[in-house]
């Protein structure tokens, strides 16, 4: 989750995910129960950690930065599905709901293909 | 002030957060940058220590620079810091697999001279402390030295972990030497690596890093207002990306491995610090490094920019490379202009002898070439090209023209059309640097006169003297009449924003008759119809420099003399060539840039960019300006340090010399003293005639199967005979390196030293 201490507007700014959404895959969490069973993936310096994760429908996941550089989890379909935007040093980004099955690799818009991992949802039984 | 591009370009900066922006606007396709995505290896880069906070990274000087350009000039900040990117760190997308290719060749079994044109060995063999001192080069200060190898055995030194703000599979990591990116090697084996292995055969396995260069390696440079404490520890703002590294010493870079004894360390040591050869790749059979000029007041140049005829053909080039890069066809980089059947297009004269004369377009992508891109498709081009001996041999050696007119654009995602369309933001991004006054420096007024009455002679001095050639201002309404010429140049000297907006060049070619200057450079012939840059010179270029011209020396008096023959002694060397010319180089931050010429020949060199020694070397190189008597002269000639052997041929070219029992290419030594220019300007279809004379130097009479009975007691004869031969094959015999320039040389003392004062506060 996001910490608000000593961190700037524009750190906050940073941080709000701005999510282009394919509405059948995902939707904004803001709060909720499921955001406390949220996924964490760190962002490193030029990796995320873990590279794959696997999640159940309507999981959330949380990218935290834990490096010395601007990261972003950005889709890597045309649509842009989902994107974090840039997440600064110490900062997390909002939880994002996966409400659909499927498999989302992603990576960081600053690194490129360097930096890439994936999503992968599963079917709740 | 809009820049020349920037109304082209959108910027997505002003309301962004990102670190990094993409702000062009491309007029063609829209494709993906950088190599076509292949499988890397998935290891993880190692960095080393992380920044600490508030330490000034890559990105401070970026934004920085950008910011405070954007705010002086009136330009967009992104496209500035996007051109600025692209000058550090674009490498043409596949140049790293020309440095691999050439890494292989020149550690194969074929290769005995141990030049190694290996930049990875050179990195792992070469410690960051010690780069500057021994190469010249310019360490990252966004890296530190590995403090134990890495993964693979590697001892490269790390980026700091926080300092890498782009991605790396564009862009490289840093190796730590700026201007040398490290990319992931897609056919690296992890099973199969050995460094040992590699060290000892590059060709016989893969390193896991391919290394590729870009334009800052040669172009960037000390802050000559901020300099480093330890040249080898540089800060960021102790760095300027467009100076040039007056420092660099390219020939060591590969030659560090050569013995003294060997004729290529001889070739290669002798190579002026600062210097470029950029006609090394493809050779042009003459040996003619020129200094890596600065870049300044780039607006301001291309303003005296002149019309010259083109061919239909170029034009329809031009036009094609304009869409692709989104410049309108009347753009001040180079305007297209004349009829259909003639037209023209108004250029700028860039490098030393103003041969790229295409436009700053076509000049730019150029040098991506020159660098390594596009190399399979380059190397056939070249006249003797390593790769394929069996090809350069059929062909006489005798060059091509690497055709972007017809083939090397057609895929819309090639390297040059890629890297075409991120040069109208770097042209962006080097109008931005105007000057280094000596005043802003830490110090620098302390060597600044203000005697007014001085300066005011001093400025009188070089409106008579200097001025005609070295302002790109002219006063108005200029007559044909001398005194009212003077009156006019003087007064425009004499107002007080003479120097501002001034690129105090009139970046016109001027003939090396008038010059006096060594003409190896401006001999170039790659540049020449036929020859591997032959589309992107004007035909007014070609056409003026297909006049014959004989080139002569000049004795103290300014009398014409033949030039200087280093086998007699006398000067009995008359010589015919192609017209040659030099561009008149700017003055524009010239108290920083010592030594002058074009072949940074004229001054004392030192390694050292402090301020204080700055202002020695341009002392130093001003009076050996202003009184030649006191220049090198003879003594400037390249010449072998030591007895040194005769380079290793390749096998292919062997075969062409027709030798004797008893000979071998051991037995012809090059001896101490020898002008090193006697051999590298020779084309080597020539190189079995240098045998020959050796022969018939040994012989001298004698019939041809007793040479084996002569050749220890006339061994000397037979390189007499030999050198006597390069001389008569030269390709250019101009050999006093300082020589020329010599204006200004009949002042006074008095005004002499009052121009020396003068020109510190350009």
């Amino acid at each position: 989750m996001l910490n608000l201490q000593n961190t700037s507007l524009r750190s906050v700014l940073a941080s709000i995910a701005l999510v282009l959404v394919n509405p059948m895959a995902l939707r904004a969490q803001t709060a909720g129960p499921e955001a406390s069973k949220a996924a964490i993936v760190e962002m490193r310096s030029i990796s995320f950690f873990p590279k794959s994760v696997t999640i159940a429908e309507g999981q959330s996941v949380v990218w935290k930065n834990v490096s010395y550089t601007d990261h972003s989890a950005t889709s890597d379909d045309e649509a842009k599905s989902f994107d974090t935007n840039m997440i600064v040093p110490k900062a997390s980004g909002q939880p994002l709901v996966f409400a659909k099955a499927g498999r989302f690799p992603y990576h960081c818009k600053m690194h490129g293909r360097t930096m890439s991992a994936v999503i992968i949802v599963t079917s709740k039984p | 002030m809009k820049p020349i591009f920037a109304v082209l370009f959108l910027s997505l900066a002003s309301s962004s957060c990102l670190a990094y922006s993409k702000p062009k606007k491309n007029e063609g396709p829209t494709t993906a940058e950088g190599p076509a995505a292949t499988d890397l290896p998935a290891f993880d880069y190692e960095f080393g220590r992380p920044i600490e906070e508030g330490e000034k990274t890559y990105s401070w000087y970026r934004k920085t620079h950008a910011d405070e350009a954007a705010k002086r000039l009136g330009f967009d900040a992104a496209a500035i810091a996007d051109g600025m990117d692209t000058w550090h760190w674009w490498v043409g997308v596949d140049n790293p697999d020309f440095w691999r290719d050439v890494a292989k060749l020149s550690g194969s079994h074929l290769n005995k001279t141990n030049l190694r044109l290996d930049v990875l060995r050179m990195l792992l063999t070469t410690p960051r402390a010690e780069r500057f001192k021994k190469l010249g080069l310019i360490n990252d200060p966004d890296c530190v030295a590995a403090t134990k190898p890495d993964q693979f055995g590697l001892t490269l030194d790390r980026m700091k972990d926080g300092t890498l703000t782009w991605d790396p599979e564009k862009f490289g990591y840093s190796s730590g030497v700026i201007g040398l990116q490290i990319f992931k090697n897609e056919k690296f084996d992890s099973k199969k690596w050995s460094l040992a292995q590699y060290m000892d055969d590059p060709k016989s396995v893969e390193a896991p890093y391919k290394i590729g260069m870009s334009c800052a390696f040669c172009h960037i440079g000390f802050n000559p207002l901020k300099s480093p404490s330890d040249p080898a520890e540089p800060k960021w703002e102790n760095l300027t990306s467009a100076i040039g590294n007056q420092y660099l010493r390219e020939g060591l870079i590969f030659g560090q491995d050569v013995p003294a004894s060997s004729f290529i360390y001889q070739y290669v040591s002798t190579q002026e610090p600062g210097t470029s050869e950029t006609s090394r790749f493809p050779m042009d059979s003459i040996n003619n490094p020129t200094n890596i000029n600065s870049i300044f007041r780039l607006a301001d140049r291309l303003k005296l920019a002149k019309e010259e005829r083109i061919t239909v053909e170029q034009k329809t080039l031009i036009e094609s490379m304009y869409k692709n890069a989104g410049v309108p066809l009347d753009s001040p980089i180079g305007a297209l202009g004349g009829t259909e059947a003639e037209p023209t297009l108004k250029v700028p004269h860039i490098l030393t002898d103003g041969s790229d004369s295409m436009g700053v377009l076509t000049a730019s992508v150029r040098v991506y070439v020159n660098e390594g891109m596009m190399h399979k498709e380059w190397y056939p081009s070249w006249p003797l090209n390593p790769f394929h001996i069996t090809d350069s041999l059929k062909r006489r050696f005798m060059p091509k023209e690497f055709d972007i007119i017809h083939e090397h654009r057609k895929d819309p995602n090639s390297p040059w059309m890629q890297t075409e369309r991120r040069m109208p933001n770097m042209a962006t991004f080097l109008e931005t640097y105007d000057s280094f006054p000596l005043a802003d420096a830490e110090g620098g007024k302390a060597f600044l006169s203000t005697d007014k009455a001085l300066l005011k002679r001093g400025k009188i001095v070089f409106a008579d003297n200097c001025a005609s050639c070295h302002s790109g201002k002219t006063p108005e309404g200029l007559t044909n009449n001398p005194a009212e010429r003077k009156e006019a140049w003087r007064k425009l000297v004499l107002s007080d924003d003479f120097l501002k907006n001034n690129y105090l060049s009139d970046d016109q070619r001027h003939p090396a008759t008038e010059l006096g200057t060594n003409v190896q450079r401006a001999e170039g012939t790659n540049a020449q119809a036929g020859s591997t840059w032959g589309q992107m010179s004007s035909q007014t270029y070609k056409d003026m420099r297909a006049v014959p011209m004989k080139i002569m020396d000049f004795n103290a008096n300014g009398e014409a003399l033949p030039l200087y023959n280093p086998l007699s002694g006398k000067n009995d060397i008359d010589w015919t060539g192609p017209s040659a010319f030099y561009r008149t180089p700017t003055l524009v931050g010239i108290w920083a840039t010592a030594p002058f010429l074009h072949n940074n020949a004229l001054g004392d060199y030192k390694a050292d960019p402090s301020l204080e020694n700055r202002i020695a070397r341009y002392g130093d190189a001003m009076t050996k300006m202003l009184w030649p008597e006191k220049r090198l002269g003879i003594k400037s000639i390249k010449v072998t340090s030591e007895d040194s052997s005769f380079p290793e041929l390749f096998p292919e070219m062997l075969k062409t010399i027709k030798f004797l029992d008893g000979l071998t290419l051991k037995l012809l030594y090059l001896p101490k003293g020898m002008p090193v220019n006697l051999l590298m300007n020779l084309n080597p279809k020539h190189f079995p005639e240098l045998v020959e004379a050796y022969i018939k130097g040994v012989l001298n009479g004698e019939p041809r199967h007793k040479f084996k009975s002569f050749i220890n007691s006339r061994r000397d004869a037979g390189m007499a005979s030999m050198l006597q031969r390069m001389l008569e094959l030269n390709t250019v015999p101009d050999f006093i390196e300082d020589r020329g320039h010599t204006f200004g040389s009949k002042l006074s003392d008095e005004d002499k030293k009052a121009l020396i004062e003068y020109v510190k506060y350009f």
